[in-house]
């Protein structure tokens, strides 16, 4: 597997979207069939299921296999968990009435669905990463 | 603070979820890093389930989801598996009771 070739993308996805909170420039531009209903294209709707892999044989013993409908079970899985998490975290910032979402409406989105675990190492990273960017 | 996913991917599922208008970085950073404790915590529970043949099938992960109750979003997408026996059962149930709705749904499965 190419792992570190395929970090290099990120990288540079990441750095470019780096001025986002300011403009909204080359943002809406893959919003072009907007219109109203933006459609998504199959391919869209789950992440790569390689990538996907990779990060579950992680917790996963040596010997221990996968087996085909688990990852596709799990790729689907993993596409409605973003969209469960990021609508409670919308209708968060929409009832304090900002129009952005911001990383505590996430954080406050996953302790208000039942991932508390999740806010402690999640509410570091923010951290980290915001001492990173200023 | 590198990802093993791929962000632009992250951030349609995103805005596929409602008209949101700016996905900032910091947003999608802190999404990607939780998918991806999703993920292996997933598989890691799952896992638990696997006895013999050191293999994780569906079944692991549908029943480690019927019994987490922060994952009940996810009962739609994996349904236990029945046997067409119990399911028949299901059925005949449902017809005399009149409520055959949720069953009709399941059927399409």
């Amino acid at each position: 597997m190419s792992t570190s070739g395929d970090s290099q993308p990120y990288l540079n996805d990441f750095m470019m979207r780096d001025d986002e909170d300011g403009v909204s420039g080359d943002d809406e531009s893959d919003n072009k069939h907007s219109g109203g209903n933006y459609m998504l294209r199959e391919q869209d709707r789950f992440l790569p299921i390689c990538n996907i892999i990779k990060i579950m044989k992680v917790p996963v013993p040596e010997n221990g296999k996968i087996a085909k409908d688990a990852r596709e079970c799990i790729q689907e899985c993993v596409s409605e968990f973003i969209s469960f998490i990021t609508s409670e975290a919308i209708e968060r910032s929409i009832a304090e009435n900002r129009k952005t979402v911001n990383g505590d409406d996430l954080l406050y989105a996953f302790a208000n669905l039942g991932f508390d675990n999740y806010v402690e190492p999640l509410s570091m990273y923010l951290h980290k990463f915001r001492e990173f960017t200023v | 603070m590198d990802t093993e996913l791929p962000l632009s991917r992250i951030r349609t599922i995103m805005k596929s979820s409602l008209n949101t208008g700016q996905i900032t970085n910091e947003v999608l950073l802190l999404m990607t890093k939780s998918t991806e404790m999703f993920i292996q915590k997933l598989t890691k529970e799952a896992y638990g389930k696997v006895k013999d043949d050191n293999t994780l099938k569906y079944k692991h992960l549908s029943q480690y989801v019927q019994k987490e109750k922060n994952l009940e979003f996810l009962l739609q997408i994996v349904p236990a598996k029945i046997k067409v026996k119990d399911f028949k059962k299901i059925l005949e149930l449902g017809d005399v009771n009149s409520s055959s709705d949720s069953e009709d749904e399941r059927q399409s499965k």
